[in-house]
């Protein structure tokens, strides 16, 4: 399921549309901002640029969205990973993987149990197809 | 007609609840250590008077919004209003909350523009924010004035000019509260926007002038009681005399009970103001007000003419 600009929060709405400003400067193309396909464009040209000129807004931007959202972006293709794989809120608990993979300080752990998380690591579940290294909901390399 | 001003003040103004066209941005208050906003609401200014607001017991203080607050109170409920344009004005003693509207209006107007836009509304849209060194009710009375005029189709420029030029005739009396209250609040963080060297202790209850930023002791009197009837008489006598220009003037308590109106001079002082067609609003004091001028305490505001 799509979201559009505005069925999200009014902070993440605000926060969003200054990202795009800034997108359309960048790349000098006009957007329209309620397009589910905007918020896709304008998310992952913040993540390729997470230092710059977004930073400001992009990390209270994702604050703004609710795990049901991060889902469904995800979904649509942005490139966030930051709640996204967490149950749906309102929708039924998903069975635990019997083959778990696991990333623990950005190395593959194959196959084996799920392992807990040293303290303060947070231990990241793999998205479901493809291989993926995630870091502060930046994919690094993919399969 | 339809208007396309909208008045918006924030809830440290004495706004009567008749006054229903006009928006209120709400203001924190910290009570006791614990967070309040106050959306400037009748049930809320009750529930501060009855329950949150202990007479010389709690400590409370008005704290400045943080900009995001602001601007998401903005963008819900002004930016996809019918209005075209929103006009904040901002009390005297909420100078860093007017300064951070200030910024968050200009740190968020193209986007607001771009949002209204993206919804579909093509209409020209502007906030700005006028500043008035006014106290007590008189950012009120000159609000539901600029409103009055909107509803009437007013020119924007006429209503600028209005508040421009009344917010320096406007005039506000106030007989503070429990005197050792306000000694405590003075030990503890000074007056707030009571004039320390105005309020001299010594004098029990004073009834202080407000006009032009300028503040002076027209009186002391020797119970509070006396010092609301002094301000009652000098109501009337100003406008016996012609002095107060019409339409409103304001009366607010910083009590649950609103007592005024049982006082031996209050039906002359309604009987004169009704001759001269002067709406005469009693309200609840705001939160914010009523903290600076202590429990009990009284205002009037006005415009004067000239």
């Amino acid at each position: 399921m799509s979201v559009t600009l505005f069925e999200l929060a009014p902070e993440a709405r605000i926060h969003f549309t200054k990202m795009a400003f800034i997108y359309e400067q960048s790349s000098r193309v006009k957007l329209k901002l309620n397009e589910a396909a905007s918020l896709i464009t304008v998310i992952n040209s913040s993540l390729e640029k997470a230092n710059q000129d977004y930073g400001r807004y992009f990390t209270r931007f994702l604050q703004a969205l609710t795990k049901n959202e991060l889902r469904a972006l995800a979904e649509d293709g942005a490139k966030v990973y930051r709640g996204a794989l967490a149950p749906a809120e309102s929708g039924p608990q998903t069975a635990a993987p019997v083959n778990q993979s696991v990333i623990y300080r950005g190395v593959r752990v194959e196959g084996g149990p799920a392992q807990s998380a040293a303290p303060g690591e947070q231990r990241q579940a793999s998205a479901p197809e493809g291989r993926k290294r995630v870091y502060r909901g930046v994919i690094l390399d993919e399969d | 007609m339809q208007c396309k001003v909208q008045l918006i003040v924030d809830a440290s103004a004495d706004l009567s609840p008749e006054a229903q066209q006009i928006a209120v941005l709400p203001i924190r208050l910290r009570i006791n250590d614990r967070l309040y906003i106050d959306d400037g609401s009748i049930a809320f200014k009750h529930d501060f008077y009855r329950n949150l607001w202990r007479h010389g017991e709690s400590f409370a203080q008005v704290e400045a919004s943080d900009e995001e607050e602001i601007a998401v109170w903005l963008e819900k409920n002004a930016v996809y209003s019918p209005y075209r344009l929103q006009i904040l004005t901002g009390n005297a003693s909420r100078t860093l909350l007017f300064e951070k509207v200030q910024r968050t209006i200009a740190e968020n107007l193209q986007v607001f523009k771009r949002l209204r836009l993206e919804r579909g509304i093509f209409e020209h849209f502007n906030i700005k924010a006028l500043g008035s060194r006014l106290m007590f009710g008189g950012q009120s009375v000159l609000a539901r004035e600029a409103s009055r005029m909107a509803q009437q189709g007013a020119a924007l420029a006429d209503i600028s000019f209005y508040l421009q030029a009344a917010a320096k005739r406007v005039t506000s009396l106030i007989a503070p509260g429990v005197m050792p209250y306000l000694k405590d609040r003075g030990v503890e963080g000074g007056y707030g926007w009571i004039d320390a060297k105005a309020l001299n202790l010594k004098m029990r209850f004073p009834v202080v002038e407000y006009r032009g930023g300028a503040s002076t002791v027209v009186a002391k009197e020797k119970s509070r009681d006396n010092a609301a009837v002094f301000l009652l008489e000098t109501l009337h006598a100003i406008l016996e005399g012609g002095e107060a220009e019409a339409p409103f003037i304001v009366l607010s308590q910083a009590e649950e009970a609103l007592s005024l109106r049982d006082y031996p001079r209050f039906s002359a002082l309604a009987a004169a103001a009704a001759r001269r067609d002067i709406e005469l609003a009693v309200t609840p004091m705001s939160t914010a007000s009523a903290i600076a001028a202590g429990p009990g305490a009284v205002s009037a505001s006005w415009v004067s003419r000239g």
